[in-house]
């Protein structure tokens, strides 16, 4: 290793700063943590690297989450309205104002990936005129 | 006798059926690509930014190397949390003052890692930082890409996301092939990706078992990497798809993030391109032995074992054998009964024409952006011979009365032996385009190579191409060819579009 990670910054965790808007980036999550994972009241990170020295003290842990069901690869998210979810993280530290926050960013993907299932119907669509084509013109 | 000839003509028909197999599971797998909104993982995600290892293998990448440092480091994640590996894997040319220059421009962010004895390929590159990074508590997850790519700038943090939810272990992105200004193939490639990424992906998604993780993209919880020994695999040519493999047999989750887009440099010429897809295919026959005891049989906590990924892999693996068992099995029928022959090609090709269109148009629509890009070459996919064989079967009688005529024009006249020699000629073509494919690598560094070798990949089709390469790995693995990484040069002429 020839270089190595700044020693003028040795816990780069402390230097949140507000994003260039002035929001400030550290606008904690529903579970109380930062948008980076930490925990801003010092709670133990539940348990992602117990016992690791110094860097445990703000090691994120991840949110808790239901058991993993290796039948069920991914929720439903088809009767969730996305409305629903909430509004206003901001996507990543220092997003400006302007740009979409978290849960607009999950949204959208969310529209995407349900167009893609006109986009297919409208490939079938294409396939069932061909055949209709073939079958009434040339039997 | 007469029913040991009809058992014959059966048997023939049976194979023939088998040649469509692949046909059949192709829209499956694009079938299952449109119900991705069903299984998506997005209600367990947050905006998570574990600390990450950016961990790049580098050999002789001066090209490329400073510029994919200075686009990481524009990423839309927090800076603090981010440190740059690269592992100089012996370069001998400036990548290691290219590397040092940035990491005294980016201080704390980029690591130099050299090692003085290379050549061992990717997985051993890849392992030497691999052991350093893990022995140091920092890291939370691990960033696995190539040199040259380009992650857009949301990427990362798209990715990221995933990893809040412990049952995930690795996500993969949406690679696409970004040479600016590209030519023929490359446009080839970029169609290729939307259907074997921007859907094959999806369709594993929605089945819950992911085939590989992209070379070039591919984050690791510290966990997952924990669980499944820490190193990747050097006994094989995919290295990545052992490790998704391993990440799914220890009960973890493996993610494809389609909206975390990166960016790659692919082949431009056919001899780069074979160079890079002989090492994949060969490593897929690799990985077929060494997971042989899952295929087909039910797994506890992963969904390898299961029918359908069975399907997704063999009918890719075994494509080739699909084309040459039709081929030969029609040609036999036709010595046998011609008549016959006829009806089993006639059902096939309608079969390939309802494949055809169903995923050329649906892939087109699944990626818009890079489809204004490579609409022609997503018509030409399967080569004009074969375009023109589907629309033959489409438009009989228009194309019968064009032959006539031509033929007419010719100073000829249709004969039955014409037109026996036209179903023999189509009966053949279907195996045969993969010949054809491959005398394009044979044509392009020969004189006119570079006029004639596009000429000949649009004749027999970029597909049959690809499938050419599968059958000279099933050769080279047969033989136990010598197993070395031949790197696929990189220009640095991988740009994102505006």
């Amino acid at each position: 290793m020839t270089s190595a990670p700044d020693p003028r910054n040795p816990d780069p965790h402390d230097s949140a700063v507000p994003g260039p808007d002035g929001r400030d980036s550290a606008v904690p999550g529903p579970d109380g943590r930062d948008p980076d994972g930490r925990d801003p009241q010092g709670r133990d990170p539940q348990g992602r690297h117990p016992g690791r020295g110094l860097w445990d003290a703000t090691a994120p842990a991840a949110p808790d989450s239901a058991a993993h069901d290796p039948d069920t690869p991914g929720l439903n998210l088809f009767d969730l309205d996305p409305r629903d979810l909430e509004h206003g993280r901001p996507a990543y530290p220092g997003a400006p104002a302007s740009a979409p926050s978290f849960e607009d960013e999950i949204a959208a993907a969310v529209r995407y990936e349900r167009g893609l299932a006109v986009k297919a119907l409208v490939a079938l669509y294409l396939v069932a005129l061909v055949l209709a084509f073939r079958v009434y013109f040339f039997g | 006798m007469r029913q040991l000839v009809t058992a014959v003509e059966w048997l023939l028909v049976a194979f023939v059926v088998i040649g469509a197999i692949p046909l059949l599971v192709a829209n499956y797998q694009f079938l299952l690509a449109a119900f991705h909104f069903r299984r998506l993982h997005y209600a367990r995600c947050q905006p998570w930014f574990p600390r990450t290892a950016i961990l790049i293998p580098a050999w002789n990448e001066h090209a490329v190397i400073g510029a994919s440092i200075d686009r990481l480091m524009r990423l839309e994640y927090p800076r603090e949390s981010l440190r740059i590996f690269v592992v100089d894997d012996a370069s001998t040319d400036a990548t290691p003052q290219v590397i040092q220059a940035k990491a005294a421009q980016y201080p704390g962010n980029v690591v130099h890692l050299r090692r003085e004895k290379g050549g061992e390929g990717k997985a051993a590159t890849l392992n030497h930082g691999l052991d350093i990074i893990l022995a140091d508590d920092w890291m939370q997850a691990v960033l696995i890409m190539d040199a040259d790519v380009i992650y857009e700038p949301s990427s990362l943090r798209a990715m990221s996301r995933h990893l809040a939810d412990p049952a995930v272990g690795s996500v993969t992105a949406y690679i696409k092939e970004g040479s600016r200004p590209g030519n023929y193939l490359t446009r080839f490639i970029g169609y290729e990706y939307i259907t074997a990424q921007g859907a094959a992906r999806r369709s594993q998604d929605v089945l819950g078992v992911i085939a590989c993780l992209a070379g070039g993209a591919q984050l690791h919880s510290r966990e997952n990497l924990e669980a499944i020994g820490g190193r990747v695999d050097t006994t094989t040519l995919a290295e990545d798809t052992v490790t998704t493999f391993n990440t799914q047999r220890a009960g973890r989750t493996v993610l494809f993030e389609p909206h975390a887009t990166v960016w790659a440099e692919e082949p431009g010429s056919i001899t780069g391109l074979w160079k890079q897809r002989l090492r994949w295919a060969r490593g897929n026959v690799q990985v077929t032995r060494m997971f042989s005891n899952i295929w087909f049989r039910h797994q506890r906590g992963n969904r390898l074992g299961s029918v359908s990924f069975g399907l997704l892999w063999f009918s890719v693996l075994l494509l080739p054998v699909a084309m040459v068992c039709a081929s030969a099995s029609l040609v036999a029928l036709y010595f046998v009964n011609a008549q016959l022959a006829w009806t089993a090609f006639h059902i096939l090709w309608l079969t390939n024409v309802i494949t055809y269109v169903f995923i050329t148009s649906f892939a087109l629509l699944i990626d818009p952006v890079v489809g204004r890009h490579t609409w022609r070459q997503a018509v030409m996919f399967p080569g004009a011979v074969n375009v023109l064989i589907m629309l033959a079967a489409v438009l009989p009688t228009p194309l019968a009365w064009l032959g006539h005529h031509a033929l007419s024009a010719a100073g000829a006249s249709v004969t039955p032996g014409w037109v026996h020699g036209v179903q023999f000629f189509t009966y053949v073509w279907l195996a045969g385009c993969m010949g054809v494919a491959y005398l394009a690598k044979l044509a392009e560094p020969r004189p006119l190579g570079r006029f004639l070798s596009p000429a000949l990949v649009y004749l027999g089709g970029y597909g049959p191409l690809l499938c050419a390469i599968t059958t000279a790995a099933y050769i080279q693995e047969f033989r136990g060819a010598d197993q070395h990484w031949d790197k696929t040069e990189k220009t640095g002429k991988v740009a994102a579009p505006a």
